[in-house]
């Protein structure tokens, strides 16, 4: 008996890791869910040198799930509509979207530029998606907040 | 001499034997059991539009209509929000939407914030639509009734992410 109690707690235990393993959220930040723009930078010399704010309600929102990524732009003094649709990749530091279809200006834009590459910085509640020139300089970010 | 029917040291082995084999059993049935699949099927995820129906008196659909060639309409729900955009070729009228959401097994709810001007043209002062959800796994359609709860037409989807 004294034999078997510490097989059957070894038993328990082994038991007891491996259904808590399975069951353990993801550690890396992921950048699924519904995301507000809250402002914008324009980067000079690798400093933020402008912050531009939200102005007379424009919104601007976007959904990442399983690889779809969905945008849509809230703009009362703006005559053109904005939105675009298509899929995402990213890494910790990268992001790429490729746009599938968009509003009418939005096709506009997408016959010069097909792929969209971003650095990201990715927080559990922040993220920012960073455009970056050819000489690798950061010039321009969307700063965006999770509101699911 | 009369020789034991059993030995003890041979009979703890047996049963050693035995709490080992549960203990096996125990940990691979732990290990290799999958994820709970979900009792109901969830709206969460992205869809597109393939058909349109019309409904008659009888509430049975009178008439499928097909996506034209180039037409795109995606829905994406994710954890009570959702957001719609269409893509029509060759058409400036543009059309999407942005709210939150509520469904049971047979209803949706949808509350949007915002959309485009074409479709706050023709939303409610709420802006609140209720529609009837037939929800599977990988399809379904939203019903849109009229004041007296007769089914007027639905938008089907197909589950694509």
């Amino acid at each position: 008996m004294k034999k078997l109690l510490p097989l059957a707690l070894l038993t328990l235990i082994l038991v007891s890791t491996t259904a808590l393993t399975s069951m353990r959220p993801q550690t890396a930040n992921s950048l699924e869910g519904t995301w507000e723009l809250i402002n914008r930078y324009n980067w000079e010399d690798g400093n933020v040198s402008d912050t531009l704010p939200n102005t007379n309600g424009y919104r601007q929102i976007k959904i990442y799930s399983k690889g779809k990524v969905m945008w849509t732009r809230h703009s009362p003094d703006d005559p053109n509509e904005w939105f675009g649709y298509g899929s995402y990749t990213n890494t910790q530091d990268h992001l790429e979207e490729r746009l599938e279809y968009g509003s009418e200006v939005m096709m506009g834009i997408q016959d010069t530029v097909k792929v969209f590459k971003f650095e990201l910085q990715l927080d559990q509640n922040n993220y920012s998606q960073i455009s970056i020139d050819e000489n690798g300089k950061r010039t321009f970010s969307e700063n965006y907040k999770r509101i699911d | 001499m009369v020789k034991l029917v059993q030995d003890p040291k041979h009979y703890i082995m047996k049963k050693m034997l035995g709490v080992a084999f549960l203990m096996l059993l125990l940990i691979s049935a732990t290990e290799f059991s999958p994820p709970e699949p979900l009792y109901h099927p969830s709206i969460e995820g992205t869809w597109e539009l393939v058909s349109h129906y019309n409904y008659r008196d009888n509430n049975q659909p009178s008439d499928t209509l097909q996506i034209e060639d180039g037409y795109r309409q995606i829905k994406m729900y994710y954890n009570g929000k959702v957001m719609w955009t269409r893509y029509v070729p060759n058409d400036s009228i543009e059309w999407f939407g942005y709210g939150s959401y509520e469904t049971t097994d047979s209803t949706l709810t949808e509350t949007l914030e915002y959309m485009s001007a074409s479709i706050r043209k023709i939303a409610s002062a709420n802006m609140k639509w209720e529609m009837e959800l037939h929800l599977e796994n990988n399809r379904y359609s939203q019903i849109f009734k009229d004041g007296d709860g007769n089914r007027i037409n639905s938008e089907n989807y197909k589950r694509i992410d």
